[in-house]
């Protein structure tokens, strides 16, 4: 087994000594950090000293372990963490941790919403608080949200200017664009996994405010550090201020400001030198009220609340070359949405899961080298209730639809549905030989509601084909089954496929700078579409997705550079022989670019972004009918035109300091400085003669508190 | 749907003109004097239409109409000195377009016409106008009208209004027929409510017209207009 020992800034530390837990064997760390270790088994602890620094703690996870990272006695006291530099899960993937992603201005603090920065994600100006995210041009369901490996049903607060768990909960961010393991399916685009932390040896108490929110977390150990638990709560501030921002003469009665709530618990426990228990949870609640008039009528109430709770129980057993993850994990979500005093929909899904993977490690096996075979095992169950009196729901590049008639519930629905799901999944890694590593696996997914099974071969081959080039090769089959919206309530419809080629180089030439890019292909096939009756749907669908893409980091010193950029192009054919057209979410172009730098108690940072509109389907006329009052809009192609391009200007500056027993922070973190007010979307007048842009939110300051005891 | 309450918000505040401004071009409604025909009787169609750059309202004519569904031929759109007008077909033909449909013995046969107007400051004027054939009913009369909490006469053609003040605008109808409020002069606030109010700020037109237009469930649909001024 080796590894790497690098200091907080990513220098590597020489001469450090590493030795197994219980072990009597000492090696040192030679002048790029690098060590070796024989006969190491998996899981167990490693230990790591050197002068000037704190002891750190690694695990064998493998023949080749993430960085450790070693803390200074003054930044132990701080809330800085480990952080990984493994290779990537797919070409195109990143594992960022918490620190490099809190250097990225513009995110207001929110290391989630670095994900902004990745080349591949889909950005729109608008904070609309998608429930995920949009991975190369497809659409949001296409990708799944995790958390510690688990579904959860959004990433974002309502309001949007948040995700669901705050930085500090963070242990670190997993963005697989595509090509992503057997070990998660259900998805045809990408993964975005979010790693919860333990709770830290040291305790602590940290409270923070913002104009956004405030909240609260604590942390620590106990039993001689065999016990780790952090405790994190967060309530929304800015339904305190929006209101002020709505104008007087607007007929708008907010009833309930939009607010949220979320919570993380987590508590870890190590039982013996081969078990390890964990408990978490996981949730939020978002809930808005308004009235499109003043007097409270309730044909004019839109009502939404979003909640959902994820609690997960895991157990982590390693001997030797042996390790098995066990978990049992439930999720309570419920969706509650109203128009009106007609229209409305209800779901609640609560599901329980049971997933289960064994790892072998094998040094030798048939002249494979450092050969580790992992199977895998996935119980799904959910069970929906729907109530349901809704018009017929907008699918993909279908434009809004015209006048809202409040008492239109063209689709009702009002009972129970069984959702089981299976997956089980084989793989094995090896290296050919030192410079040739590769990795077969297949998943097998039953959607047993829908009677399907399947079976989803997928593969990589990294060679590295110098001391800082890797050329990786990656492709697989994906699939999604149909459970977004109306998708439920028709068992005919069977999971939409695609199929992933990627290719990529990493390109490492020093310590601290990394290039990647990577090329990819997706062919997209049974896609969920309505049929030629307009209200039932069926799998006719067909669509391709190509694309480059490059991320660029480096870090020297003080300094903190990254670069990504995208191109991708996304169409699809609704119905063999259609017109070709563009997804919704097709954005050609996507540049970030970000400088931060950090010394003593300041840090400033700056990020520009470019990226494209998104397009939309043009009215190219209307037809007033008389009887209802309304306009039937006439539209032209669809997904004809573009919203041009958005350019903005972030800052960022964070100044540390110490008040009293507590460890201070404030930030200011202000989007869009220079007022680039960009065309964000058209909407239309109520009888489309008119067009108006709804542009860019002008300028979006950010300003932070946080203490620490 | 998260969207759709941002869509909310921003046609609360967007700068597009609100549905009840007066001073834009479109057609406010088409009116078939009687919506319902039996055998024989004639109807005639014409609009009430509304134009930009403080133009007032007027009742137009159309240019064209044509049967638009559900059978093209069932009657003859006539354009004649100055107007259009339909003719509802034998009762044969009538009973034979019921039954194609398989509608219930008796009920009316609606018949949809397409509607054009002349441009309106090179704006397209279309409309779609359901008639009813086999049964016999008129548009509706507006009912007791108070502005301010006084009665509005039949023959009052003009109003004044205090300006920045909310003034309440109330019609005494049925519940089921949908009522719209329309203005060039100040703010509507709840033009789809029997009870409205105006507010004429300092910053809007102050005077124009005051329309409301009434459609009940039969398809009938009746309006009136006053000249108004804050003051």
């Amino acid at each position: 087994m080796s590894g790497r020992i690098i200091d907080s800034t990513g220098h590597p530390i020489r001469g450090a000594l590493v030795q197994l837990e219980g072990g009597v064997s000492i090696v040192v760390t030679d002048r790029i950090g690098r060590f070796q270790l024989v006969d190491a088994p998996i899981g167990t602890t490693i230990i790591i000293n050197a002068p000037g620094f704190e002891t750190a703690l690694g695990t064998a996870s493998g023949p080749i372990i993430d960085d450790i990272v070693m803390l200074t006695e003054k930044q132990s006291g701080e809330t800085i963490e480990v952080k990984g530099e493994a290779p990537p899960e797919a070409p195109g993937a990143a594992k960022l941790d918490r620190e490099e992603l809190q250097r990225i201005p513009g995110t207001g603090n929110d290391v989630v919403r670095t994900l902004s920065a990745m080349p591949g994600i889909v950005n729109f100006q608008l904070p609309l608080g998608y429930s995920g995210v949009v991975i190369r041009g497809s659409s949001p369901q296409d990708s799944k949200i995790l958390v510690d490996d688990f579904e959860v049903p959004t990433l974002y607060h309502d309001i949007g200017f948040r995700s669901i768990i705050p930085a500090e909960s963070i242990e670190k961010l997993d963005y697989i664009p595509g090509g992503f393991d057997v070990a998660f399916g259900r998805a045809a685009s990408g993964i975005v996994n979010l790693t919860t932390r333990p709770g830290s040896d040291k305790i602590s108490e940290q409270a923070e405010v913002s104009v956004i929110d405030g909240g609260l977390i604590a942390q620590g150990s106990l039993n001689g550090g065999d016990t780790h638990y952090l405790v994190a709560f967060r309530r929304s501030v800015i339904d305190l201020l929006l209101p002020e921002l709505i104008p007087a003469s607007a007929d708008l009665s907010l009833t309930e400001v939009p607010r949220y709530y979320d919570e993380q618990f987590r508590i870890d426990q190590r039982l013996n030198n081969h078990w390890d228990l964990r408990l978490s949870s996981v949730g939020s609640d978002d809930q808005l009220e308004l009235f499109a008039d003043k007097t409270n009528n309730p044909d004019k109430r839109f009502y939404t609340r979003t909640r959902f709770i994820r609690i997960t129980g895991g157990a982590r057993y390693h001997d030797g070359p042996w390790a098995v993850n066990l978990a049992l994990s439930t999720m309570l979500p419920e969706f509650d949405f109203e128009i009106g005093a007609h229209q409305h929909l209800l779901v609640q899904q609560p599901s329980v899961t049971a997933r289960g993977e064994a790892t072998r490690a094998i040094d030798d096996l048939g002249g494979l080298k450092q050969v580790t075979w992992r199977v895998g095992g996935e119980a799904l169950v959910t069970r929906s209730r729907l109530e349901l009196a809704l018009p017929q729901e907008v699918r993909e590049g279908q434009p809004p639809p015209a006048m809202e008639n409040p008492n239109d519930t063209a689709q009702t629905f009002n009972g129970v549905i069984w959702a089981p799901d299976f997956a089980e999944w084989m793989a094995l890694s090896a290296a050919l030989d030192p410079r040739i590593k590769f990795t077969t696996g297949l998943r097998i997914d039953e959607f047993a509601r829908i009677h399907d099974y399947s079976i989803q071969p997928r593969g990589e081959l990294a060679i590295k084909l110098t001391k800082t080039l890797t050329a990786r090769l990656s492709a697989g089959a994906y699939r999604r089954p149909p459970e977004y919206q109306g998708e439920l309530l028709d068992a005919n419809l069977h999971p939409e496929k695609s199929t992933q080629v990627i290719t990529g180089l990493e390109y490492e030439p020093r310590e601290g700078t990394r290039i990647q890019t990577s090329f990819y292909y997706t062919d997209r096939t049974d896609l969920i579409v309505y049929a030629a009756d307009g209200t039932t749907l069926e799998n006719d669908g067909s669509g391709t997705t190509y694309g480059a893409e490059l991320l660029a980091t480096h870090r020297q010193g003080p300094w903190f550079a990254w670069l990504a950029y995208s191109y991708s192009h996304s169409t699809r054919v609704d119905h063999p022989g259609d017109p070709e057209r563009l997804f919704d979410y097709d954005q050609p172009h996507s540049l970030n670019a970000a400088l931060s730098w950090r010394k003593g108690k300041w840090q400033l940072g700056g990020r520009f972004q470019l990226y494209s509109g998104l397009p939309y389907t043009p009215v190219t006329g209307s037809v007033f009918n008389s009887d209802s009052n309304t306009y039937i809009p006439i539209y032209g192609p669809t997904n004809s035109q573009r919203a041009p391009i958005h350019h903005e200007l972030d800052i960022r500056v964070d100044r540390y300091f110490k008040w009293g027993p507590a460890q201070m922070s404030w930030f200011l973190d202000v989007q869009n400085v220079y007022l680039d007010q960009s065309v964000a979307a058209y909407f239309y007048s109520y009888d489309y003669t008119q067009q108006t842009a709804f542009k860019s939110l002008p300028i979006i300051p950010s300003v932070g508190l946080r203490g620490t005891i | 749907m998260r969207r759709l309450a941002l869509v909310v918000v921003l046609a609360a505040c967007s700068d597009v003109d609100p549905r009840w401004q007066l001073d834009h071009d479109r057609i406010i409604a088409v009116r078939a004097t009687p919506p319902h025909l039996p055998a024989g009787a004639t109807s005639t169609i014409d609009g009430f239409l509304a134009h930009s750059d403080g133009a007032p309202t007027d009742v137009e004519a159309p240019l064209g109409v044509i049967i638009a569904f559900p059978f093209p031929g069932v009657a003859d759109p006539v354009y004649s000195a100055g107007a259009w007008t339909i003719t509802a077909p034998s009762q044969d033909v009538i009973d034979a377009a019921r039954a194609q449909l398989m509608l219930p013995a008796g009920s009316p046969v609606p018949l949809t016409l397409g509607v054009e107007f002349a441009p309106s400051n090179g704006i397209t004027l279309n409309a779609i106008k359901t008639i009813y054939l086999g049964d016999a009913a008129d548009n509706p009369e507006l009912g007791p009208i108070t502005i301010a909490g006084s009665a509005v006469g039949p023959a009052t053609d003009s109003l004044t209004v205090p300006p920045d003040t909310d003034e309440a605008l109330e019609i005494f109808a049925d519940q089921a027929d949908q009522v719209y409020w329309l203005t060039s002069c100040g703010t509507m606030h709840d033009d789809d409510e029997h009870d409205a109010f105006l507010h004429v700020l300092p910053t809007d037109p102050q005077d124009g017209q005051l329309a409301i237009v009434l459609r009940d469930a039969q398809g009938g649909v009746v309006w009136r207009v006053w000249q108004i001024a804050a003051m």
